[in-house]
Parts: structure tokens; sequence; C-alpha cells
């Protein structure tokens, strides 16, 4: 169907991707790296728990699901979708930088784009819808 | 078994991000909400940040509650707790609208307070009237959330959707934004927050305002002419090319990219310079490259309106797709402006002028039916002043501001009522 018949969006529910390899991958990442983020806090004194959820296990959840999250339909956000969650998987090391890391989301998403313009990005993400 | 006072504060605000978290995401697995009520839901979230920001100034000013020192905080509001809390009012609300009453919902979030907040100690320390901030915190956070969750999940109201927006995305411009990045630098918010002292600091705070005011016109002008509001994932229905959109094609973002340019100048702070240059980058390609594949590929009108209207700056005169026609009365003042300006406005463009219908209601009527707009007495007088150069147009935008055009209808009923009783003197 082209995007314009559904614009903005089509009333389809939305479905985690659990059996796209990629997703699963990126899925895997953030789990893996969430837990050894909090291997290397340990051992974890009760009072840092919540500054662990907030650095570590919101991140990494994040990144859990963002991974798991439905196929966008162009190229460059497929490419975006990737970026963001691989970075956010990587953020839970990332302390106080988190931050700082937010703040520069824009940087990824113009990657995302100058990178769906190149062959390599037709080739990894496919071709645009 | 008993913790320490510090330990136990710190479970507490690890179960009030986690909880939260952990019921958003069981929600949505369960419902698989539609693409409209994920929306709904990352409005409700978005609103409650900068909401409960305010409120914690607010409880911090009336000393109604205040919070355990944490290790991350912002105005004295653990992070871990905003996030959280912001989930609970914003989020999970927004998915549960699909099996619950929003009366049901607020009256069960209320309960849950109610029981909790006192158990929470030492997490937050309660004053006796601690109610009214409870009072407060309602009307501020989880009311305004939940209806402009609950208008976008029906796509009802575009107009107050668009309010809550302009609200919303306020509170993080002048609010969340600084807060959170002079925090960053170590400094305080109160610092920002400053009576302008100097004429540069005058100057700035002037141009924001102008800015501000031209963000909000643009704004608006979604909800009126395209029944949407400026999130990409709820957007107009159709290519608004009036307005500031007559002017220069993207308003809403070069204004929060130069706001926020000048307010990282009216706080001396590299943080926010650092910001204003992402906004400029997310502009100038995330959105130039969204407008592309998305907009231009769904809307064919797109491209005559993206050739004519200029991305990064300001057209002298305004691009106005397909024809206009303007009905008025044969006399009284508004007959008099057209004969002798309006004419002259409008000189070289498709504007069609036809004779006062009952059916029009007023004294002056203006339609563009391409563009989505049919509006009667000082809002039609407005967009008629909106075919003129860019001040002459802004004074327009002005005239239909929010609650302005309501209060300048009434003025110049009166005003005519007046002429008219004094034309009838003998």
């Amino acid at each position: 169907m082209p995007e314009s018949a559904a614009y903005p969006y089509t009333n389809t529910p939305l479905t985690p991707a659990w059996r796209d390899h990629k997703a699963q991958a990126l899925g895997a990442t953030a789990a893996v790296a969430a837990a050894v983020a909090l291997w290397l806090k340990l051992p974890i004194a009760p009072a840092d728990l919540d500054h662990i959820a907030l650095t570590i296990v919101l991140p990494g959840a994040l990144a859990f699901v963002l991974a798991l999250a439905p196929r966008p339909a162009t190229r460059a956000n497929r490419i975006a979708k990737d970026l963001v969650t691989f970075a956010t998987a990587l953020a839970v090391f990332s302390g106080n930088l988190l931050a700082l890391s937010i703040a520069l989301v824009p940087v990824l998403l113009a990657f995302a784009v100058g990178i769906g313009a190149t062959p390599l990005g037709a080739m990894w993400w496919g071709e645009a819808e | 078994m008993t913790f320490p006072s510090a330990d136990l504060a710190a479970l507490e605000r690890t179960l009030f991000l986690c909880g939260p978290l952990a019921a958003v995401i069981a929600l949505v697995l369960i419902a698989r909400p539609t693409p409209r009520e994920a929306t709904a839901a990352l409005v409700g979230f978005l609103w409650q940040l900068p909401a409960l920001l305010l409120i914690q100034l607010v409880v911090t000013a009336f000393g109604w509650w205040r919070f355990a020192d944490a290790p991350d905080q912002l105005l004295g509001l653990p992070i871990s707790l905003w996030i959280g809390w912001a989930l609970w009012w914003g989020a999970l609300p927004a998915l549960a609208l699909r099996y619950l009453h929003p009366a049901v919902i607020v009256a069960l979030a209320v309960l849950a307070d109610v029981v909790s907040m006192p158990l929470v100690t030492p997490m937050v320390i309660l004053s006796d009237s601690w109610l009214w901030g409870e009072g407060v915190a309602l009307v501020i956070g989880l009311l305004p959330g939940l209806t402009a969750s609950e208008l976008t999940r029906s796509d009802r109201h575009p107009q107050l959707r668009s309010i809550f927006h302009v609200l919303g995305w306020g509170g993080y411009l002048m609010l969340v934004i600084p807060a959170a990045v002079l925090a960053y630098e170590g400094r305080s918010y109160f610092d920002f927050l400053r009576v302008p002292v100097s004429a540069l600091d005058w100057s700035i705070a002037l141009l924001v305002l102008l800015l501000l005011f031209i963000g909000v016109a643009a704004t608006m002008e979604f909800a009126v002419a395209g029944q949407g509001t400026p999130i990409p994932f709820d957007p107009p229905k159709r290519v608004v090319t009036t307005g500031p959109y007559a002017f220069v094609a993207n308003p809403m973002q070069i204004i929060s990219a130069l706001a926020m340019l000048l307010l990282a100048a009216y706080a001396r702070s590299w943080g926010l310079l650092l910001i204003a240059v992402m906004f400029a980058v997310f502009d100038a390609i995330y959105a130039h490259w969204y407008n592309t594949a998305h907009i231009a590929r769904a809307k064919p009108e797109w491209a005559r309106f993206s050739d004519a209207v200029p991305l990064w700056n300001f057209r002298w005169r305004p691009f106005v797709d397909g024809e206009a026609e303007v009905a008025i009365s044969r006399d009284g003042p508004a007959r008099w402006i057209w004969d002798n300006v309006w004419r002259r406005i409008y000189r070289g463009q498709a504007v069609r002028e036809r004779p006062l219908e009952p059916e029009d209601g007023m004294r002056l009527r203006y339609r563009r039916h391409a563009a989505g707009i049919d509006e009667t007495g000082v809002i039609a007088a407005a967009r008629v002043l909106e075919h003129g150069p860019l001040p002459l147009a802004m004074l327009g935008w002005l005239m239909r501001f929010i609650g302005i055009g309501a209060v300048l209808q009434i003025v110049a009923g009166l005003a005519i009522r007046w002429y008219r009783r004094g034309q009838t003197r003998p």
C-alpha cells in the first residue's frame, strides 16, 4: 500500500516485531548491555538504587522496547530507529553523560538521513517504500 | 528489618520509576494500541514533564511537601520520581482510556495518591496542608494531560489540542530545558528567571516574545486550517498554506531554534547554545527530509507550496494558493475600509467580492475553500489583512490570537451599535 493512502498512519494495532531477526539482535544487545552495566556496578548499595534505575534500567528498557517496535515505513526512519536503539543500549554505560547524549539525538537523526541516501543505506536497510 | 532513611527513600524512588514503567510496557503489550492511541499516550507523557516540574515549583513555594535529597534531582524533584510520575499520570491513563471512563481514571488516581502519599515517607515529607498541593497537581497535571490525551485519541477539538501543545511546548522552552541544562552546568534555574536588567536583556526578552507569538499563531493555524497539531503523529489533514505558513514554510521550527538561541544569550549558557544548535540540526536535516519524504508524497499540493515559500526566511508578501472570496455589507466601517484600503492590499491576487447574503451572518465573511478557511466578523477582517505585506499580516495574526479575536468582536459590535445610534438621531 502506498504511504499516501495511509497518511499519516493506519489504525492497525502496533505489534512488537518479535520475529524480526534484526529486532531480536538489537533487543538482545540492549539486554546484554544493561546486564553488563549492572554487573559493573556490583555490589550495589541500596542508596544507589534509584541512580542505577535511572541510568541503566530505564535506558535499557527503552532500548529493548524500541528495538522491538514496528518497522518504520521509510528507509531513513528504519536507520534512525536502529541508530537510536543502539545508542540508547550503549547509553547504560554513559553515567552522568546520559543527559548530554539525549541532547545529541538530532545528530543521530541527521546521520540516519545521510546514510539513507547512500548505496550502503539501501543495501542494509532496504529500499524506501 | 529496618532500612536507613536514605536507603528506604532510594528504594521508594526506584519503585516509583520501575512500577509505572513496567505497567506501561505491560499495557502496551496487552492492549496493542493503534498509532493514534500511542500518540495519545505520548501526548499525555509529554504534558506531564513540564507540568510536574511546575507543580514542584508551586508546591515548594507553598511548602505543601518536599522530597528527600536524591542523587539525581531537578529543582528538588527526584528525576526517577519525575519520570515515573509522568508515566503514571500521562502514558498509563491514556492507554487505559480504551477500558475506563476518564472520570473513573481520575478518581482512581486521586484515591491512589490520597492513600499512598502519607505512606511513602521518607521519600516525601508532607505538611498538614498537602491536600492543597494535590488539588493544584490535579488541575495543572492530571486533568489537562488526560484531556489532551483523550482529545488526541478521539481526534476531536484540534484547536483545544493545539492550545495544550502551545502550553506544553512553552513549558519545555521556558522551564524543562533551561532548568535541566542549567542544572547540568551547576547553575540555578532562578538565574534564568531573573528580571531583565540591561537594554540587551530587554531586547532579547521582547524578541523572544515576538517569536513565541508567531509560533503560537502558526500552531493555531495548523488547528484552524488543517484540523491537526504540530506533532508529526497527529498532523494537519491538509497542507496548511495560510497564516504564518503563507510567509515561511516551517515557522515553528525556525522559531524554536531562534528562541532557544536567544534564551542561551539571556542565560549566558553554552549548554542552551548547544540545544539551539541541535534544534537547528534537527530542523535543517531530519525535519526537512521528513517533509519531503512524508508530506510531499502524501499531499501533491505540497510541491506548489514548497516551491513558492522559503524554508528559512520570510516572504514580504504572502503566498496565496487558490481564490479567496469576500462578502461584505453595502455600508458601514468595513465597507469604507474595503473600498479605500483593502482593494489596494489585494492588488494582483485572486480575491472575488460577492454581495453579502443573509446566511453569511455578519457584515463581513471571508472564505478560501482550498485552504479550509471560513471566517466572519473581526476574524474575517484579520484574514483580509493577511493578504497584505508581512507587518499587516502580523496584525491579522494578533487580531486572531487566542481570546483577542473574541474580545475585538464584542468591541466591534458595540462600536457599530454606537455608530448606528448616532446615525438615526434626528
